[in-house]
């Protein structure tokens, strides 16, 4: 009698159907031989017990032939401390993971790879914030891109490991992949042969959705150059407005490019003779030009200023001599230049004139210069809304001096009694922001500056202080 | 120097975010007069005083969050595990004094277990309750032919209650243990394919227990344990320790899985003996809102003496002397395969037919997917079914990178359960 039958007779049941008597070879039959056929229920549930541990010491495998799979390929950095790989958990796992990126770009800076254990959940958060992708491939080395071409959700992150447009799997990837993937591997092979890049991206343009060509053409942005200046030319006459105003915006920082020029012979004129333009042709709105202005501002001045924000700087001279001249309107669209074009000059002198609003120039010079500009401003107007807006724009690292300052100004701020003024509702809600972005070095002095605070700034401020030293202590993990 | 790793710490912590908080604080820069002496340590955070007792690990602070332990009790901890020089040894401070003396005072007045040992009111004692579980488990088997006769279709239309009366008349009877295998009878029902099989297994295990209490006391006092395993009258731990030769290895932890039932929670921490191969199981009970027992850390092995609990395939311990605090797992003794790992196991259950849930360490084994489900291969090609979260799996793959490992885990109903990852000289705890 066999064990499907056995359990036949008990779903039934011995009521309706008397058990059969179990038999069996050898010591198992010896065992099953010892039970009572007058107690049917008795018998049926030993033979159970019996028959069951029989089956399961017994236990037979089945064996799987498929070949091996092919194991992830040999690592050539080292992984990170432990220390550091508990921090990536921790950072994964509770309320500071806004510094995630800051993490990774530090295990990128000291050569080292996350643990295979933790790659898991690195791929996860990287899947749901696309802007820590390329700095997750980075540092997941050859385990991270092997994990990932084995589970679909990661798939952006598979592929092979050098970028190259006539690697088989490079083609394969651009062919088949899905959107977000072909987007990562565009700016992965634009980061190191821009030229190829462009070049497989022309490849297939006629093809592409209107949505990707926005895309890809954003994804130029990384090392632009001449080079590119061709084919933005031709995407000016792209069907879709977003493809065309993509590309214009990118001709704008190409002071050498044929849009330049066609915007100097439209803007020195009216430079030249104070003068407003009167109508927008349908040349202007090829090179980008927006014809509705924005609320509040007059439709002749915001043709002005687009037109000269997008000529090239050297068409008109000095800047020494000619900001100090310049009325509001055009120190503005030259700040705009100055920004895109990224001329170091014209920022200075744009800057030491004055009276510009446009944080965006701190980009355009030297990164010493810009904390000592952001320094000056903090010492002479504090931290307004207008000082954070540029800090906003005063690239990393901050360095002591200016963490220290705003830390100094901090202090001041969040013991101030009474009511809490705009700025200081403005000021608490960047609070986040400077935590993730202040030099660690001022924990101490900042926990000792803001312990004192009012009632109104103690749960951000403590959070504040939290993350300063949680920073702090990342840091210290991966010291070069 | 602190014998507190930072993953100990962490295993104290009520919740995950307590976790990151406590990693937030545990700088330096934010404490003033740490110190420690072999009692206890403490400091200052912010104006907060927190100690922690380190000899009955209990945990102080004046701040106002109801966490217990609070994110600078285990800030603290983690501090000292990784700045010693922050923590020094120094004379305690007197608020920490007086701490420990109010705990002293307490644990002083606590009732004292010193019962005298009269061995003619304990044999009556044990006598009873045998009596009352043997009354109990005769009741199960009329409950457990009547199923059989009326037919284990019938059993899938029984309300929950139906499984439930009869566990709740085996607590009553003293013997919890077959009331919670009555309980698991409810879920092999809705357990899908070949349910009726396992089914019918489960009622004979069942039957068998109550027919073998029948002859409760003509049986040798391995049996007897087994009997009293299964029909869940424990041993207090004197019990344990009076009655166990203490078993000294390396013993190395393997595996940590944490259940929640009803009422508490339930750690079970495997244990392998470098030397000597043997598995040991160490049992903890916490209350669900509890912080997690500390128990020994996966990855870890400790030079230490078990006293197993008695029985047939003595499988539970507890650890009763520890010689050498914890070190890393050296070398990693899995068996060569599969087949030799359920060798160990077929002689397990030959000693003692209910044993249902036995450990398994196995060397050089690849995880795979097929059929949409996921197995470990060893190098023979035979594959186990294994019963892991989404998020283990990965960290398994992840960590092998495609190269056999070492595995090890709960073994049940013919899956594995996987605990650790033993890969790079190197084992990893999976979720």
């Amino acid at each position: 009698m066999s064990w499907d039958e056995l359990v036949a007779g008990a779903l039934v049941g011995t009521a309706r159907r008397a058990p059969v008597e179990p038999t069996a070879e050898g010591a198992l039959g010896e065992v099953l031989s010892g039970l009572d056929p007058a107690d049917p229920e008795g018998t049926l549930l030993a033979a159970g017990a019996v028959l069951g541990l029989y089956r399961q010491a017994g236990r037979r495998l089945s064996v799987h032939a498929v070949p091996l799979q092919e194991p992830s390929p040999t690592e050539g950095r080292h992984s990170c401390s432990e220390a550091a790989a508990d921090r990536l958990h921790s950072i994964l796992n509770g309320p500071f993971r806004a510094v995630l990126g800051e993490w990774l770009a530090l295990l990128a800076t000291v050569d080292r790879l996350v643990p295979p254990d933790r790659l898991p959940g690195l791929l996860d958060a990287a899947t749901a914030n696309p802007r820590l992708r390329a700095s997750t491939v980075a540092v997941g080395g050859e385990r991270g891109r092997w994990l990932a071409g084995r589970n679909p959700r990661w798939a952006w992150a598979g592929g092979g490991s050098t970028p190259d447009t006539t690697h088989p799997d490079s083609i394969r990837a651009w062919a088949t992949g899905s959107a977000a993937s072909r987007r990562l591997l565009l700016a992965r092979m634009r980061a190191s042969d821009p030229g190829a890049a462009r070049e497989l991206l022309e490849s297939t343009w006629a093809t592409e959705t209107p949505e990707d060509r926005a895309a890809f053409v954003a994804v130029l942005t990384t090392r632009l150059s001449m080079d590119d200046e061709p084919f933005l030319e031709g995407a000016l006459d792209d069907r879709r407005k977003e493809v065309r105003q993509a590309a214009a915006q990118l001709l704008w920082r190409l002071p050498e490019s044929r849009l330049g020029q066609r915007m100097a012979e439209r803007s020195e004129p009216l430079v030249r003779t104070s003068t407003l333009p009167d109508q927008v042709d349908p040349a202007m709105v090829r090179d980008g030009v927006v014809v509705k202005p924005p609320v509040g501002q007059g439709e002749r001045a915001w043709w002005f200023l687009q037109l000269v924000a997008a000529t090239p700087l050297r068409t008109w001279g000095d800047p020494a001599a000619l900001v100090t001249k310049a009325d509001l309107l055009l120190r503005q669209a030259w700040a705009a230049a100055a920004a895109r074009q990224r001329d170091e000059a014209w920022a200075l002198a744009l800057l030491g004139a004055g009276g510009v609003d446009e944080p965006a120039l701190l980009g355009a010079v030297p990164h010493d210069r810009a904390v000592a500009l952001a320094l000056d401003r903090i010492s002479s107007a504090g931290l307004t809304p207008a000082v954070l807006d540029l800090l906003d724009h005063c690239p990393v690292p901050w360095g002591p001096e200016l963490s220290g300052a705003v830390v100094d100004r901090l202090g001041t701020a969040v013991k101030r009694q009474g009511r809490p003024d705009a700025e200081a509702v403005a000021l608490r809600a960047k609070m986040a922001d400077l935590a993730a972005r202040l030099d660690p070095s001022v924990t101490v002095r900042t926990t000792a500056e803001l312990a004192e605070c009012t009632g109104w700034w103690s749960d951000v401020v403590s959070w504040f202080c939290d993350l300063l030293a949680f920073r702090a202590d990342m840091g210290e993990e991966l010291r070069p | 120097m602190p014998t507190w790793t930072a993953e100990r710490v962490e295993s104290l912590a009520p919740d995950a975010p307590s976790i990151s908080a406590a990693r937030s604080v545990a700088s330096p820069r934010l404490w003033s007069s740490a110190g420690h002496d072999d009692r206890a340590v403490w400091g200052q955070c912010r104006g907060y005083l927190a100690a922690v007792d380190l000899v009955d690990t209990a945990f102080s602070c004046n701040c106002p969050s109801r966490k217990i332990p609070c994110k600078h009790a285990l800030g603290l901890l983690l501090l000292w595990s990784s700045w010693p020089e922050a923590v020094p040894p120094t004379p305690s401070p007197p608020w920490v004094d007086d701490w420990l003396a109010v705990r002293a005072k307490r644990a002083a007045r606590a009732p004292v277990a010193t019962l005298p040992v009269d061995p003619e009111a304990r044999a009556r004692r044990v006598a009873g309750r045998v009596a009352r579980i043997g009354a109990g488990l005769e009741e199960l088997d009329l409950w457990l032919r009547d199923l059989v006769r009326q037919g284990l279709a019938s059993a899938q239309s029984r309300p929950f209650s139906y499984w439930d009366d009869v566990a709740a008349r085996m607590v009553d009877a003293q013997a919890p243990g077959a009331g919670s295998q009555v309980r698991r009878m409810a879920g092999i029902v809705r357990s899908g394919d070949g349910w009726p099989g396992r089914l019918l297994v489960q009622a004979g295990r069942l039957h068998l227990l109550a027919q073998a209490w029948l002859r409760f006391d003509d049986l040798p006092p391995a049996l007897q344990a087994d009997l009293r395993t299964v029909a869940g009258w424990s041993w207090t731990g004197e019990e344990v320790l009076a009655g166990a030769t203490p078993v000294r290895d390396h013993w190395q932890v393997v595996g940590k899985a944490v259940v929640e039932e009803e009422r508490f929670r339930i750690q079970r921490t495997w244990l392998l003996g470098a030397t000597n191969g043997r598995s040991a199981l160490i049992l903890d009970f916490t209350a669900p809102s509890a912080a997690a027992p500390a128990g020994p850390t996966v990855g870890t092995e400790v030079d230490a003496d078990l006293a197993f609990f008695p029985g047939s395939w003595p499988q539970r311990a507890l650890i009763s002397t520890v010689h050498d605090e914890a070190g890393s797992i050296g070398a990693w003794h899995g068996s060569a395969t599969f087949e030799e790992a359920l060798a160990v196991h077929a002689t397990a259950l030959a000693a003692n037919p209910w044993l249902d849930r036995l450990p398994m360490v196995v060397s050089d084994v690849e995880p795979v997917e097929r059929d949409n489900g996921w197995w470990a291969r060893d190098s023979t090609g035979a594959v186990v079914r294994l019963r892991l979260e989404d998020d283990g799996w990965w960290m398994l793959v992840a960590v092998s990178g495609g190269r056999p490992v070492g595995l090890a885990g709960e073994w049940q109903d013919g899956v594995l359960r996987p605990l650790s990852v033993w890969a790079d000289r190197r084992s990893v705890p999976l979720p």
